[in-house]
């Protein structure tokens, strides 16, 4: 098909799911396509027949950035999607074999680290006393051992009293997407099972084929067809590079636990548990728990990960049924190729510890809107810059992902043994390891926009592992009464934020009956 | 505390009101709620603003009596110090209540807890017959009157809301003695925004009838210097 001009005129997104709703919602808004007289046209075909897989998920907060871009409400959301809020994740037993270890990640601390880091004075101090760094930094540690709210009823939409992402239920969230797409931003959606793409004598996309015999052409295309990668990798033959040998873990098991109690507490934390070949995440929606036991098929057969999985549920497992998904773990060797850009699991997949998958999501959507090429002529350098910018996004993901392990002395089985061989651990990952033995974590180390994860991560991480540098000269920590004035401003903010905050789940009740308001 | 139980003649024949100080419930309240229509006569004396309810975080419109949390400068033991009392600052014992099952249906109410009932001293609730008395009557009317006025601020609010006419403020005043006297939490009509608002947002906000209470709102805020002077004359 010959087109008489290059201009970018319509984007044809392929698959619905969490990846192919968020991109619609962002590029929608970001090119009024609800407006009549606009001439960019979002469709989005969807698969009447693939079912969609409704598993607990976590986010970062960048979720509440993105919604409030999209013009969705906090409360519609919180109310269609079983969302609850989430202040962090809380880590049990990764440090060591010994059976009550934990440790948090959380969203906020009370100073910025970037501005003065209390961490080397944390070392020098209060580690020595017992205190973990989270409680020494933060206030969020606290009110998530006592199931509290990250903010009020009477806090605006939005707003956060300490920072907060959501759980959710990805099944849920997609359809509360398409329809916010459909209804308020102008998106077409066709339902039709795409079967194969058409493309020019340049090797660019210029249709897709569907099943029920219809084509559907377009000047983009974005795959977000899930594993099957549809488009970049069956018609355009993008490899892909498989992870298993820096991240071993291959498959899930899962499981939805309903409460026993409709009052029962709901934790305002992701908990990940480490197992024997592997870890269990336990995410709390508001009417039942999502709990799933990521591990390695090279360690443990399915049926001993669904025993651990029913062992550490407990009775409440009894009559509940339990699925296995297994995982391509890998990157597509580019993302944007062509006319084709992969968002979601067609561009690449490594195992959900830490959530990287729907915040990875929000930010290819956001750069690909930003960046976007308004003709053919102008679209690989923005694809150089996209493909350059997420290898160094993955890159960074799958160092800290498996900085986990590597930090961990678990020495009770082959799968945590192995998890810390040299060959697994990728150079960059490695070097940023061995500086951090002789110093602590500096803001300068993370000095890229592009890098997906926060510094305060890192901190949180490394230092609630227990990693510390060997030796801190006392000349190079010279503001020691100045520290010692935050860490008792923390605690006392600790009473002063904690006190006003109701339970998450009486907040959740409050959101669901009353909401909140937007100002 | 209170306990409200629906008013039933049989339960209830034997019950009297004794006169009581008509604000004792609002002794130590900063804000008090009133209805939409009380505006006009409260925006004299109060200023008149939104804040959030503490469970629901939905909208209440509300007077301010005092300049800091749970201040009243209007309470003393020999009355209410001004000349409006806010209606749902006049003690009464009985009140209405919406049925949960059916919205439109509201039942009368009595709070057996009220320190206002008493089997000996006051007026009696219903005759010797067993009919509801007029005393009776007249507390229905004004419980009826409050409650009907109370059931126009959500529209109101929520009008301004969807034109973006509200803003959040703190009130931060310096007093004579010195301290300064801080309420935050107030939300009312942001007039700048009112002021850019295009013709057909404000016909519309004319045909609703909510001009008058969007004014009356406004000039209410003056009434802080009222509250102001009244602080420095009792602190005196």
């Amino acid at each position: 098909m010959k087109k008489s001009s290059d201009k970018i005129n319509s984007i044809v997104i392929v698959g619905g799911g969490s990846a192919g709703w968020i991109t619609a919602c962002i590029l929608a808004k970001k090119f009024d396509c609800s407006d009549q007289a606009n001439r960019l046209q979002i469709t989005v075909v969807e698969s009447p027949d693939i079912p969609i897989v409704g598993v607990g998920e976590g986010t970062w907060p960048t979720m509440r950035r993105t919604l409030e871009a999209i013009g969705v409400s906090e409360n519609d959301f919180i109310r269609n999607c079983q969302a609850t809020f989430k202040q962090g994740t809380q880590f049990f037993d990764w440090k060591n074999n010994s059976q009550n270890s934990r440790y948090f990640n959380l969203f906020s601390s009370i100073f910025d680290p970037s501005d003065f880091n209390l961490a080397p004075y944390w070392m020098m101090s209060g580690a020595k006393e017992g205190l973990s760094y989270a409680d020494a930094v933060s206030a969020q540690g606290y009110a998530c051992e006592n199931f509290l709210a990250p903010k009020r009823i009477t806090s605006k939409a939005f707003e956060a009293h300490q920072s907060y992402a959501y759980h959710l239920d990805a099944g849920r969230f997609s359809e509360f997407l398409k329809d916010h797409a459909i209804k308020n931003l102008g998106v077409n959606l066709t339902l039709a099972n795409v079967v194969d793409a058409q493309t020019c004598e340049e090797g660019y996309l210029t249709a897709v084929v569907t099943r029920e015999g219809s084509n559907i052409s377009g000047d983009f295309f974005i795959d977000c067809t899930g594993f099957k990668s549809l488009l970049i990798g069956e018609k355009l033959g993008v490899n892909f590079n498989e992870l298993g040998d820096i991240l071993p873990n291959d498959r899930a098991v899962t499981m939805q636990v309903p409460y026993q109690d409709p009052n029962q507490e709901i934790a305002c934390v992701t908990k990940s548990t480490a197992r024997e070949a592997g870890w269990i995440w336990d995410i709390g929606l508001q009417t039942r728990r999502g709990v799933g036991y990521v591990y390695s098929s090279s360690f443990l057969t399915d049926d001993q990960a669904e025993q651990t999985l029913r062992s550490y549920v407990g009775l409440e497992a009894d009559n509940l049924s339990a699925r296995v998904i297994p995982m391509k773990v890998g990157r597509r060797e580019k993302f944007w190729h062509k006319n084709c850009l992969a968002i979601g699991l067609s561009a690449a997949f490594i195992e959900p510890l830490e959530a990287s998958a729907i915040f990875l999501i929000e930010a290819a959507a956001n750069m690909v809107s930003d960046i976007f090429p308004a003709s053919r002529s102008a679209m690989s350098l923005s694809a150089d810059m996209f493909n350059q910018s997420f290898d160094f996004r993955w890159t960074r993901t799958i160092d800290f992902i498996k900085m986990h392990y590597v930090l961990s002395q678990r020495s009770d089985t082959d799968y945590w043994l192995a998890a810390r061989e040299l060959s697994g651990i990728p150079d960059s990952l490695q070097a940023k390891l061995d500086l951090w033995e002789q110093r602590p974590i500096s803001k300068y180390d993370f000095s890229d926009i592009n890098e997906p994860f926060p510094f305060e991560s890192y901190q949180y991480v490394l230092y609630g592992m227990g990693r510390v540098p060997k030796d801190l000269p006392a000349t190079m920590y010279t503001k020691a009464n100045m520290a010692n004035e935050r860490f008792q401003q923390v605690k006392r903010a600790r009473e002063l934020i904690c006190d006003g905050l109701p339970k998450h789940r009486e907040l959740i009740n409050q959101v669901c009956q009353f909401g909140f308001q937007s100002i | 505390m209170s306990n409200y139980q629906p008013l039933d003649k049989s339960k209830h024949q034997e019950l009297k009101i004794k006169p009581i100080h008509p604000c004792v419930l609002a002794k130590e309240k900063g804000v008090i709620p009133i209805g939409l229509r009380e505006t006009v006569t409260a925006c004299a004396e109060y200023p008149v603003v939104f804040v959030k309810d503490d469970s629901t975080g939905q909208f209440r419109l509300v007077v301010l009596v005092g300049l800091r949390p749970n201040q009243s400068l209007f309470y003393s033991s020999d009355g209410w110090l001004g000349k409006h009392i806010p209606k749902s600052a006049r003690s009464s014992p009985i009140a209405l209540t919406q049925i949960a099952s059916d919205e439109h249906s509201l039942i009368v109410c009595v709070d057996t807890d009220s320190k206002m009932l008493s089997k000996v001293d006051g007026r009696s609730l219903f005759d010797d017959n067993g009919a509801q008395s007029d005393f009776l009557n007249e507390l229905i009317a004004d419980a009826e009157d409050l409650y009907a006025d109370h059931q126009l601020v959500k529209p109101f609010c929520d009008l301004l809301l969807e034109q973006n006419l509200l803003s959040p403020f703190s009130l931060n005043v310096e007093a004579e003695d010195g301290s300064n006297l801080e309420l935050k939490g107030l939300y009312s009509i942001d007039e700048a925004k009112l002021n850019q608002l295009d013709k057909d947002m404000l016909i519309k906000l004319r045909d609703q009838g909510a001009l008058p209470f969007v004014y009356a709102m406004l000039f209410s805020m003056a009434r802080i210097d009222s509250l102001l002077k009244r602080y420095n004359e009792q602190s005196r």
